[in-house]
C-alpha cells in the first residue's frame, strides 16, 4: 500500500497510451513490430517517423485498437486495452484516422462526419450542433458540401473530412496514419493546422509519417521506427532536420544517438 | 381486347415478391459477404409457424407478424451460430453452409408440419375491377405491402443512425470498426431484416401457391435472377431487378410460351451480364481501397 | 457390375433358402410374414399424392392382418420414399428387394419412376410389379411377364375426358399439361381423340414446366388462346394453382381433369375456385358407404389412418393392394414370385367391392379399362353416369 500523500505527489496521471515490449508478427514469418516501448503523455503531439516497411501502419493499428499485438502490453488511460473483433477504441476516446483515410466514399460528407460520432449517445439536435462547431474551422469546401458523396471530394478534402470524422468523436487521443500521404504541401498544412487546433482544445495527438517535413513544425515529441524497432525517442530539437528528412529517402538513420544504444 | 395491362399487373405483383427476396439477399450479402441460399426456406418456415398459429385460432394479423418475425430470428440465429464462427472472408464455406441449412430446414419443416400442401388464407379476400381489369385484393395488398416494406427499408437505411452505419459497414468493414460500429450488431440486424423480408415474401406468396415446403424454391430462383440483373451490391438494383424479372416472366408466359419462360428470362439475364458483368444498376464507382 | 453380382447373389440365396424350406414345411406350416414393397413420393412437391396413397394401402394391410392375414400369415408392406425421382426409385427398389426381401411390388406410385425400376425389378431380380398407381399403354401391349395393372390407363381416361368435353359442346379446347413425356403422351391421346371425333374442333396444347408454382403466366397464356374448355393433365398442386389464378384473372371455361386429381385435397386447397371441376374416378365415391366394400375402406381408414381423409386416392391404393392380396389368397402351396404371377393370370371377374371387376389372363395384364366420371359441386364429388371406357359412347 502506498502512502496517500505520496501517491498524489509523485504518481503522474495515467498516460493516454502506454506500450510495453509490444511486438507483432503476421502469420508465421513476417515480424512487423518488435519490442516497442512508448509512452504518449497527455497533451503532447508525437510524430512517429519511419520508412516503408518500418511497421508504421501495424503500430497505428495496435494503438488505435484495430490489431491485437502478438506480444507485449498496451494500456490506455491506465487500464489494459481489450481488443475485440467488433470495434476499435472509440468508447475510450481513442480515435484512429487510418492509412489512406478509409472514408465511406459512397456516403455523403454529412454521413461520414455523423458516423464519426457513432459511439456517442446524443440527440440528433445535439449532434447537429456539435457538427457545426467541429466543422467551424474547416474550409468551406467541406462545410458547404455536406450533401455531396465523399468519393467526389479531392484528396486534400478527403483527408480533412477524415480529420473531421475523428474530431467529432470528442477524442482524448487521435492517432493519424500518414495523413499527408499524396497531398500537396498546402493541403498538408491545412490538415496540421486543424490538428494543432484540436491539441489546443486538449486532445493528445500521435501522427505517423514517412516524411516529417511539415509535421516537425507542429509536434512536441518524435520517435523513429526502423524495421519494426524503435531506434530513437525524444523531444523535437534533439535531432536535426537533415537526419529526419533522410529517413524518408534511405529508410534508416546512420548517425542518430539512440535511446537504447542498439542502432545498427 | 388488349391484355397488356393485365399481364403487367400480374408481373408487377409477382415481381414485388421477387424484389423483397432480392433485397433481403443483397442486405445480407453487403453486410456479411454471405450469399444466403436458405433465405427462402426461412420465409417458408415462418409461414408454417403462422399456419400453425392460425389453426390454433389466432388472428391472421398476429400470425402474419409471427411469420415475418420467425423468419428474421432464424436469420439472426444462423448468422450467430453458423456464419460468424466461420470468421470473415469464408465466403464460399458460408455459401455451402447456407445450402446445407436450406436442405435441413426443408426436411425439418416436412417433419414438423407435414409434406401435405396446406391452404393459406389470403391476407385480403375478394376482387376489385379497375378500368375493366379484375384484380384480386390480395394482389393489390401484395404489391402495396412490398412497396411499403421497401420504403421503410429505404428510410431506415437513409435516415437512421443505425441504417447509415449499416451502409457504412457494407462499404468498408475496416473503416466501420474504426468509427466504432459494432460489426456483430450490424450483421445481426442485416440478417434479421433480410430474412424478415423473405418471411414477408413467403407470406404474400403462400395464398396463391398453397403452403408447401418447396414454396420458395421457384421464387428464390427468380429473385436471384433479379439480383444478378441489378447487381449483388445494389439494394435499388435488386428491387428493380426483381420487378423486372416478374414482368419479363409474365410477358414471356403470355406472348412466348409458359413452358419456355424460364429460358426466355434467363437468356435476357445472360445477355445483360454479358454486356454489363456487374449488373445493370451496379454502382458506378467502387473505392474500396 | 459389383452391384449386379451382389443382387444376383442375393436372389440366388433367397431361392436356395426358399427351396430348402419347401418339402417338409409346406405352406401351411409357414407363419413368417409375407413381404411386399412399394415406392411413393412421401417428400417433395407431390408428396400429397404419395401420403394419401400410403395411408390407403397401410389401412388395407392393417385391416387384413387384424382379420388373420392371408393363409394365416401376416403381410408386411414396406413403403420407400422415392421423392418422385427415377434414380431414387431404383435405389428404393434395391432396398425393398435386396434388404427387405419383398416378393412383389404392390401399389407403387408413378409411371416414369416405376418404369425406371423395370430393368432391375422385372429383368434382374425377377420380382413382379403388381397394380401400380400409374402406367401407360406400352406397359401392357405386349404384356410383360411380371407386370400387372388394374388402373385404367391415363390415355384412356384422357380419351373419355375428350369425348366428355365434346359432348358438352365445347369448340375450343385447351389441354394444359406438364411437360415431361409421361404427361405429354396423355395430352396427345386427348388431342388425337378430339381430332378424330370432331375434326372441326380447335385443340390447343399448352405445355407447362413440371412443378411450376406461379401459374399467373400460364393462365395468361391460356386466356390468350380463348378456349371455352380446359383439360388439365397436371399434379394436384398445379391444378390448384391454376384454378386459383384462373379465378383471380376472371378466366371462365369448362374445366376437366383426370382421376389422380379427384381428391379431397383439391377441395381443401382450392376451395370454391374448384367448383364445377369435372373429373374421373377409378373407384366408387368414398363418401357413399352404401356399398359394403366402400364401407370397409372408410371404417378401416378411420380406425387405422385417422389423420388422412378417406378419399379417392387412398381408396384406389386400398383397391390396388386388395386385388394383389386376392391373388395371393388363391395360391395353394408355396407363396413366391412365380405363384403370385400364376394366381393373377387366373383371376377372372374379381370384384373388390370398390371398383369395376378385374380380369387378367396370360395375354391381358391390364385388368381394368373403365372409369367413373365425377363432378365437384358444392364442395363435394358427385357421380356423373356409370362406369365408361374409352370406347364407350357417352
Amino acid at each position: 500500500m502506498r502512502e496517500a500523500g505520496e501517491s498524489a505527489a509523485t504518481v503522474p496521471a495515467a498516460p493516454p497510451l502506454r506500450l510495453r515490449a509490444v511486438g507483432h508478427r503476421y502469420g508465421a514469418g513476417v515480424v512487423a513490430l518488435r519490442d516497442i516501448d512508448l509512452d504518449v503523455e497527455a497533451g503532447t503531439f508525437t510524430l512517429i517517423l519511419g520508412a516503408n516497411g518500418a511497421g508504421k501502419t501495424t503500430l497505428a493499428n495496435v494503438m488505435g485498437g484495430m490489431l491485437k499485438p502478438s506480444s507485449g502490453s498496451v494500456e490506455a488511460f491506465g487500464a489494459p486495452v481489450r481488443y475485440t473483433e467488433n470495434r476499435a477504441l472509440n468508447h475510450l476516446g481513442i480515435v484512429l484516422v487510418p492509412e489512406r483515410r478509409r472514408l465511406f466514399y459512397r456516403l455523403t460528407v454529412r454521413e461520414n462526419v455523423m458516423l464519426g460520432a457513432y459511439s456517442i449517445k446524443e440527440s440528433r439536435k445535439q449532434l447537429d450542433e456539435r457538427m457545426r462547431a467541429v466543422l467551424q474551422p474547416f474550409p468551406s469546401s467541406i462545410r458547404d458540401r455536406l450533401d455531396v458523396v465523399a468519393g467526389s471530394l479531392s484528396g486534400g478534402e478527403q483527408q480533412l473530412l477524415a480529420v473531421a470524422r475523428a474530431l467529432i468523436a470528442k477524442p482524448r487521443l487521435v492517432i493519424l496514419d500518414e495523413p499527408s500521404l499524396g497531398l500537396a504541401p498546402r493541403a498538408i498544412e491545412a490538415v496540421y493546422d486543424l490538428l494543432a487546433g484540436a491539441r489546443e482544445q486538449g486532445a493528445t495527438l500521435v501522427v505517423i509519417e514517412q516524411s516529417g517535413a511539415v509535421a516537425l513544425q507542429y509536434v512536441s515529441h518524435i520517435a523513429i521506427l526502423e524495421r519494426g524497432r524503435e531506434i530513437y525517442r525524444g523531444t523535437v530539437g534533439s535531432i536535426s532536420q537533415e537526419q529526419i528528412l533522410a529517413i524518408g529517402y534511405v529508410g534508416h538513420v546512420e548517425s542518430v544517438e539512440t535511446t537504447s544504444g542498439e542502432a545498427s | 381486347m388488349n391484355e397488356l395491362p393485365a399481364v403487367l399487373v400480374s408481373g408487377v405483383v409477382s415481381g414485388a415478391t421477387y424484389a423483397l427476396l432480392g433485397l433481403g439477399i443483397v442486405i445480407i450479402f453487403r453486410s456479411t459477404d454471405v450469399v444466403n441460399f436458405a433465405i427462402g426456406d426461412f420465409g417458408t418456415f415462418g409461414v408454417y409457424v403462422a399456419f400453425a398459429l392460425l389453426t390454433r385460432g389466432l388472428p391472421l394479423l398476429i400470425a402474419a407478424i409471427a411469420a415475418v418475425g420467425v423468419a428474421g430470428l432464424l436469420g439472426v440465429a444462423t448468422e450467430r451460430a453458423v456464419v460468424r464462427p466461420l470468421g470473415p472472408g469464408k465466403t464460399f464455406a458460408a455459401l455451402v453452409l447456407t445450402l446445407a441449412l436450406s436442405l435441413i430446414l426443408v426436411s425439418l419443416a416436412g417433419q414438423l408440419f407435414g409434406h401435405q400442401p396446406e391452404p393459406f388464407p389470403a391476407l385480403v379476400p375478394g376482387h376489385v375491377a379497375i378500368l375493366g381489369l379484375v384484380v384480386a385484393w390480395q394482389k393489390i395488398a401484395t404489391a402495396a405491402l412490398a412497396v411499403v416494406a421497401m420504403a421503410v427499408i429505404a428510410f431506415f437505411m437513409r435516415f437512421t443512425r443505425l441504417g447509415v452505419a449499416m451502409r457504412a459497414a457494407a462499404e468498408d468493414h475496416y473503416a466501420a470498426r474504426v468509427v466504432g460500429i459494432n460489426r456483430g450488431l450490424v450483421a445481426a440486424i442485416a440478417w434479421f431484416i433480410g430474412c424478415a423480408l423473405a418471411g414477408l415474401a413467403a407470406l404474400l406468396l403462400a395464398p396463391d401457391a398453397t403452403l408447401t415446403v418447396t414454396l420458395m424454391v421457384a421464387p428464390l430462383f427468380r429473385a436471384f435472377a433479379g439480383v444478378f440483373l441489378g447487381g449483388l451490391e445494389s439494394m435499388i438494383g435488386a428491387a428493380v431487378g426483381g420487378f423486372a424479372i416478374g414482368v419479363l416472366d409474365d410477358l414471356a408466359g403470355r406472348y412466348v410460351s409458359a413452358s419456355f419462360r424460364d429460358t426466355f428470362v434467363f437468356a435476357i439475364i445472360v445477355l445483360v451480364l454479358f454486356l454489363r458483368p456487374a449488373g445493370l444498376l451496379a454502382a458506378q464507382h467502387r473505392q474500396r481501397v | 457390375m459389383r452391384r449386379t453380382l451382389l443382387s444376383a447373389a442375393a436372389v440366388a440365396l433367397l431361392f436356395v433358402t426358399a427351396c430348402g424350406g419347401q418339402s417338409p414345411a409346406q405352406s401351411s406350416g409357414d407363419t413368417s410374414p409375407i413381404q411386399l414393397g412399394a415406392w411413393m413420393p412421401l417428400t417433395g412437391s407431390i408428396a400429397v399424392h404419395g401420403l394419401a396413397q400410403r395411408a390407403g394401402g397401410a389401412a388395407y394391410f392393417k385391416f387384413l392382418n387384424d382379420h388373420g392375414g392371408v393363409h394365416g400369415r401376416k403381410v408386411v408392406w414396406n413403403v420407400e420414399d422415392n421423392a418422385y425421382d427415377p434414380q431414387k426409385t431404383v435405389a428404393a427398389a434395391h432396398k425393398l428387394i435386396d434388404q427387405e426381401n419383398s416378393i412383389a411390388i404392390v401399389g407403387a406410385n408413378g409411371t416414369a419412376n416405376t418404369a425406371a425400376a423395370f430393368s432391375y425389378v422385372l429383368d434382374q431380380a425377377q420380382v413382379p410389379i403388381i397394380d401400380t398407381y400409374g402406367g401407360d399403354s406400352t406397359w401392357y401391349s405386349p404384356p410383360k411377364p411380371l407386370l400387372f395393372g388394374i388402373q385404367t390407363l391415363y390415355e384412356d381416361q384422357m380419351r373419355v375426358l375428350a369425348k366428355w368435353a365434346l359432348k358438352d359442346s365445347y369448340k375450343n379446347i385447351a389441354i394444359v399439361h406438364s411437360d415431361p413425356a409421361a404427361f405429354a403422351n396423355i395430352a396427345k391421346a386427348g388431342s388425337d381423340q378430339i381430332k378424330s371425333t370432331s375434326p372441326s374442333t380447335n385443340v390447343m396444347d399448352v405445355a407447362v414446366k413440371f412443378n411450376t408454382t406461379d401459374y399467373a403466366p400460364v393462365v395468361l397464356q391460356v386466356r390468350n388462346l380463348h378456349p371455352d374448355a380446359v383439360i388439365m393433365i397436371l399434379s394436384t398442386a398445379e391444378v390448384v394453382a391454376y384454378l386459383k389464378q384462373a379465378a383471380q384473372q376472371g378466366l371462365k371455361t369448362g374445366i376437366y381433369t383426370y382421376a389422380p386429381n379427384s381428391s379431397a385435397d383439391v377441395i381443401r386447397l382450392a376451395g370454391a375456385d374448384a367448383d364445377g371441376l369435372k373429373s374421373e374416378a377409378f373407384t366408387l365415391p368414398p363418401d357413399d358407404t352404401s356399398a359394403a366394400g366402400v364401407k370397409d375402406f372408410v371404417n378401416a381408414m378411420q380406425k387405422y389412418e385417422a389423420g388422412t381423409p378417406a378419399d379417392y386416392e387412398s381408396e384406389m391404393t386400398w383397391a390396388l393392394c386388395k386385388v394383389a392380396v386376392a391373388a395371393i389368397s388363391k395360391i395353394s402351396g408355396k407363396i413366391d414370385k412365380e405363384s403370385i404371377v400364376k394366381a393373377l393370370q387366373s383371376m377372372s371377374n374379381y370384384d373388390s367391392g370398390v371398383m369395376p371387376p378385374i380380369t387378367f389372363s396370360a395375354s391381358q395384364h391390364l385388368g381394368a379399362s373403365k372409369i367413373q366420371r365425377v363432378q365437384l359441386t358444392g364442395g363435394k364429388w358427385t357421380l356423373v353416369g356409370s362406369y365408361v371406357g374409352a370406347d364407350s359412347n357417352l
